[in-house]
């Protein structure tokens, strides 16, 4: 009985400790299990110190993979101020070393913060000085400074980032996502008193290069003569474009005035524009060539069509435009390289507002060309109910309207490609490491959409040829290679007055070449050059200097022999004279060497079988080459010769099929040549390897 | 003997486990602590493990000995004796963490003479007791039973107890009166008399609380560790935050993330927090297990013990460690306010360890004498 007592008191006891027991394992999975996401929480919070450190950027290459812009290491320094035994003493010291006042140290290193930064991105030397105080509870974190080991170059389309290392312009800011590494803080492992355990920088991977379009060589040929030209001119602002018309790859964006992205401080916020999407202006004459090419499209005019340009006077709905210069007859071609604005305007009113204003949107005005750069200006382009009965003459010599260079060069390209408009592309692609994670489209065909046929294009093309080599942009002309382009000069609107200024100009020039395969686009512009102003005069000499170093790097073959100072003198007689008797010149073409001449110009000579052809080559003294007759008629062969200033003898009837002397030898002036008529057994000939001359279409 | 004498096999291996385990957990909570403030990270590893091979030296010494041998009033007396002097001797010892509760040899540690009480109480209780209720049935409520009884039973509880309290270690001092109330408890002490000693206790138990700032401060961050959580609330908040991101299955062995500087004393009291934290929810509940065993034999060894002796010594020896576990585990996962009391076996601390091995080598003899038919009664 006793023990039977004993016993059931030990059973109170154990009962008593088994609740106990029972007590704690429901506490432990409350905490455990229930609570846990919170306490998991909590402990994290605490043991993880959110440290933003710059991100280590992905590099940004040329198409080349050199690099623009990388990211290298450098060190910051940070203090725990609660490890800090003496502040005062530790602010004076840091004081003298980084030369930051004690008073704004001191603040700063207040003990109930955790972590503050001393002074991000050190130099070396100081990070040194700092490390030799060996003072307790300063450390340092490696962080990422972003570095543009060219410099000025491309500084616009690279952009710059923050102390942060956040991406504010260009291709940094635009692609900041994915060049940022994806943990843009990073958590480091603190105990309880605060010492770090890990850095964590090895976990980070670093973000996405980037490969752009861009060349760099290109890219200096054009920012040192933008900086020449600008030198030369005195103009305020100034940019370059370079493109490849055949799929839209930017490989130069060239602005002035520039800055230095690592210290994008440094200067004045104007220069980090980058005017090549960014600038507003009015195209002037070069806008022409979209009024010409929808009426080519719309098969409204031919090229050898002539337009009495009204000794330099047009009214349009009340109101009396002036040409710049008197022009009486003139043909298409003609407007274009005279860059008639009474031509213009009356092409553009025989197309109509609602055509014109379609084919101006087809080519990209008023909207964003969609190019991977931030910033974009989408053009100014008035919707055509908004238009004025005056807008048509206008919008046709490029006034009312406002477009980005990139715009512009886009809109040449298409020409230049045969008719499809490209996307500029900067972006080639996105990679980490030797993985390429994103290809931005290689540019193909398809890429692009079709806006005037082929023919169209081509014609265009040939007169772009005759403003460079007869009209004016003579200056544009390339030593070696063909070239096609427009000048413009639009006055700029003074702010002041809100009229067009007087002195203020933008002087232009756009331009592709080579003539039959073009393989640069390429956009001049300056902003109020001083003295000469016109685009002929002051960009398209800068054309001439960077489509000549450009296409020499590009080893694209040359089509015009170095060196030889040809032009079309018949052609250039009759501009003197009016053009009564001349419609006949009016389709300029310039023969090319046959293995660069692509599939269309063939098609293009097929479909000119009965054409016939008039070499005529220039010297510089009195003397003239003799042209090539062969295949022309009796009567073309006459006004050819009469044009040059020898006297023809004619011999036979049918077409020319034999001459003396030869194409290409030397006549003086008032010579004779015998021309053998016969039949039209054998094709046109050739021009002389020697000569450069046109065709010129009879019908 | 009647019977040939067996080792309760499960009591063995509870313990054994246990010791293992707590040398595996100490080495993970103690490693980086101590490889950055002894240049080691093995310091307390080694320690703990030469305290162990002592303890299990002791165990097995104590095993083979018949507990009986134990019932000598030369036995019993000499241990209050030398229990006495040493807890009046650390006074004159230097102290640590303002205390004097160490008995210290150089850097191998030292002992706690408060230790030594508990395991003199329950002797002497066993003693006493066993050998009172040969005589009486039962300690009734009446003053009999307190001059003759429960005076002499209480006197070297109530000396050791208030020593204790001077060190100050009011957590053992505490303890030691609750494995006293568990032996006069079940030795058939009335009701009565548990409910005039807690009316006489808490009264001044509250009082060496509140009179005390730091004992204050710890019962005001147990209440709401929330309100000064760098400061009173700390220890305990930090526990909770370990315990409860252990989650299920723990963060892993070695993987704790508190035990680096968040947690104090990650590798003596609060290493149940760690062990928590580390092998999770599953890993605790069979710590939790391990205990429930173990005072599952030692009651089954008090039960079958052969005579009264056996019965409150064994049950002592139990309650000791038990409760020591549960108040604890109590303290850890935030049920009580904090004490310096470890974990039995798992803690760092040496002389803890050993004593506790101790006792359980007098509990596995009394355990091998039992005899399972009493089960039956």
């Amino acid at each position: 009985m006793q023990t039977h007592r004993f016993h059931a008191r030990l059973v109170i006891v154990a009962g008593v400790a088994a609740l106990w027991m029972l007590a704690v394992a429901g506490r432990l999975g409350w905490l455990q299990l229930y609570q846990y996401s919170e306490f998991l929480g909590r402990a994290q919070r605490q043991q993880q110190r959110i440290v933003e450190v710059t991100p280590r950027r992905g590099s940004i290459y040329d198409r080349n993979l050199h690099p623009l812009a990388m990211s290298i290491p450098v060190d910051s320094c940070f203090a725990v101020p609660g490890e800090i035994r003496d502040v005062r003493l530790a602010a004076r010291l840091l004081s003298s070393v980084l030369h930051i006042p004690r008073e704004i140290l001191e603040a700063r290193l207040d003990p109930a913060r955790s972590f503050v930064w001393i002074a991000r991105k050190l130099p070396p030397e100081k990070m040194q000085a700092i490390a030799a105080l060996n003072l307790r509870g300063i450390y340092f974190q490696k962080e990422n400074q972003r570095f543009y080991p060219k410099r000025e170059l491309a500084a616009h389309v690279l952009g710059y980032v923050d102390l942060d290392e956040k991406g504010l312009a260009g291709i940094e800011y635009e692609l900041d996502g994915q060049i940022r590494s994806k943990p843009e803080k990073i958590l480091v492992q603190s105990d309880a008193r605060h010492r770090w355990m890990d850095s964590g920088e090895s976990t980070r991977e670093a973000g996405a290069s980037v490969v752009l379009t861009l060349d760099e060589k290109i890219q200096y040929i054009a920012e040192r003569e933008l900086a020449a030209a600008i030198e030369r001119t005195h103009a305020i602002a100034g940019t370059v474009v370079v493109q490849n018309p055949a799929n839209g790859e930017l490989l130069a964006v060239a602005n002035w005035p520039r800055f230095n992205p690592n210290a994008p401080g440094d200067s004045p916020s104007e220069a980090h524009m980058n005017r090549a999407v960014a600038a507003l202006y009015e195209p002037g004459s070069t806008f022409k060539l979209i009024t010409l090419a929808a009426a080519f499209d719309e098969r409204l005019i031919r090229a050898d069509e002539v337009f009495d340009c009204q000794n330099g006077a047009v009214y349009i709905a009340g109101h009396r435009i002036r040409d710049h210069k008197a022009f009486g007859r003139l043909t298409v071609a003609q407007i274009l390289a005279e860059s008639s604005d009474v031509g213009a305007i009356k092409i553009a009113l025989r197309l109509g507002a609602p055509k014109f204003h379609e084919y101006i949107r087809a080519f990209g005005f008023g909207a964003t060309t969609g190019v991977d750069l931030p910033g974009e200006s989408k053009g100014l382009l008035r919707r055509l109910e908004n238009w004025t009965p005056i807008s048509l003459g206008s919008v046709s010599m490029g006034q009312e309207v406002g477009v980005t260079p990139l715009q512009l060069v886009s809109a040449v390209s298409a020409i230049a490609n045969g008719g499809v408009l490209h996307k500029p592309r900067m972006v080639r692609e996105l990679r980490r490491g030797d993985e390429v994670l994103a290809g931005m489209g290689t540019g193909n065909e398809e890429d692009g959409r079709r806006v005037i046929r082929p023919e169209t294009a081509a014609t265009l093309r040939r007169l772009m040829e005759g403003v460079v080599l007869n009209g004016t942009g003579e200056l544009a002309r390339l030593d070696g290679w063909t070239a096609g382009g427009k000048t413009g000069s639009a006055q700029k609107i003074d702010p002041a007055t809100g009229r067009y200024s007087a002195t203020q100009f933008i002087a232009s020039f756009s331009g592709f070449a080579p003539l039959n395969s073009p393989a640069i686009a390429v956009l001049v512009s300056l902003d109020s050059p001083q003295g000469q102003h016109e685009g002929g005069q002051v960009a398209a000499p800068v054309f001439k200097r960077i489509a000549e170093q450009v296409l020499s790097y590009l080893d694209v073959p040359r089509d015009v022999p170095g060196g030889a100072r040809v032009m079309k003198a018949a052609y250039r007689q009759e501009r003197g004279e009016g053009a009564g008797s001349l419609e006949d010149f009016a389709a300029v073409d310039f023969a090319v060497q046959p293995e660069a001449a692509d599939n269309e110009s063939k098609k293009e000579k097929k479909e000119k079988a009965e054409t016939t052809v008039v070499t005529v080559a220039v010297d510089e003294g009195g003397s003239v080459a003799a042209p090539a007759l062969a295949g022309k008629t009796m009567r073309e062969v006459t006004r050819e010769c009469l044009a040059l200033g020898i006297e023809p003898v004619l011999v036979g009837t049918g077409v020319a099929i034999e001459q003396a002397p030869v194409a290409g030898a030397k006549l003086r002036h008032g010579g004779k040549i015998v021309v053998r008529f016969g039949a039209a057994a054998a094709p046109a000939q050739r021009e002389n390897e020697g000569t450069r001359g046109a065709r010129r279409g009879s019908r | 003997m009647p019977r040939r004498l067996e080792m309760d096999r499960w009591l063995f291996g509870v313990t054994l486990t246990l010791c293992l385990l707590g040398a595996v957990m100490v080495y993970s909570a103690s490693a980086v602590t101590a490889g950055e403030e002894y240049g080691h990270s093995a310091h307390f590893l080694v320690r703990q493990l030469l305290w162990l091979g002592i303890g299990l030296g002791a165990l097995l010494a104590l095993m083979r000995l018949d507990y009986q041998r134990l019932r000598e009033p030369a036995v019993v007396f000499s241990a209050v004796c030398v229990v006495f002097v040493l807890l009046v001797g650390v006074f004159f010892l230097d102290k640590s963490h303002a205390t004097h509760r160490w008995i210290r040899f150089g850097s191998l540690g030292g002992i706690q003479p408060s230790e030594l009480a508990k395991l003199a109480v329950i002797l002497y209780l066993a003693w006493f007791l066993g050998q009172k209720r040969r005589q009486t049935a039962t300690l009734e409520f009446t003053k009999e039973d307190l001059v003759k009884t429960l005076g002499p039973a209480l006197a070297p509880v109530l000396l050791f107890f208030g020593l204790i309290v001077l060190q100050p270690d009011l957590g053992t001092s505490v303890e030691l009166v609750l494995i006293a109330a568990a032996i006069l408890f079940v030795a058939g002490l009335s009701p009565k008399w548990l409910g005039a000693g807690a009316a006489l206790g808490l009264p001044g138990l509250y009082l060496l609380i509140m009179k005390v700032s730091y004992r204050h401060d710890r019962v005001l961050g147990f209440l709401n560790p929330e309100a000064d959580p760098q400061g009173k609330g700390f220890q305990l908040l930090q526990s909770l935050i370990a315990v409860g991101s252990g989650g299920f299955t723990g963060v892993g062995l070695m993987e704790s993330k508190q035990k680096l500087f968040y947690l104090p004393e990650a590798h003596t009291d609060f290493i149940f927090a760690v062990i928590c934290e580390e092998l999770g929810f599953a890993g605790a509940l069979i710590l939790i297990t391990l205990f429930v065993l173990y005072a599952w034999r030692g009651l089954r060894a008090a039960f079958g013990a052969p005579d009264n002796f056996g019965r409150l010594l064994a049950l002592g020896i139990t309650a000791m460690i038990t409760s020591q576990a549960l108040i604890n585990f109590a303290v850890v996962l935030g049920m009580m306010p904090t004490k310096g009391i470890p974990l039995p076996f798992v803690s760092y601390g040496g002389s803890s360890l050993v004593v506790m091995l101790a006792a359980t080598g007098v509990l596995l003899n009394i355990s091998q004498q039992a005899r399972p038919q009493d089960w039956q009664e």
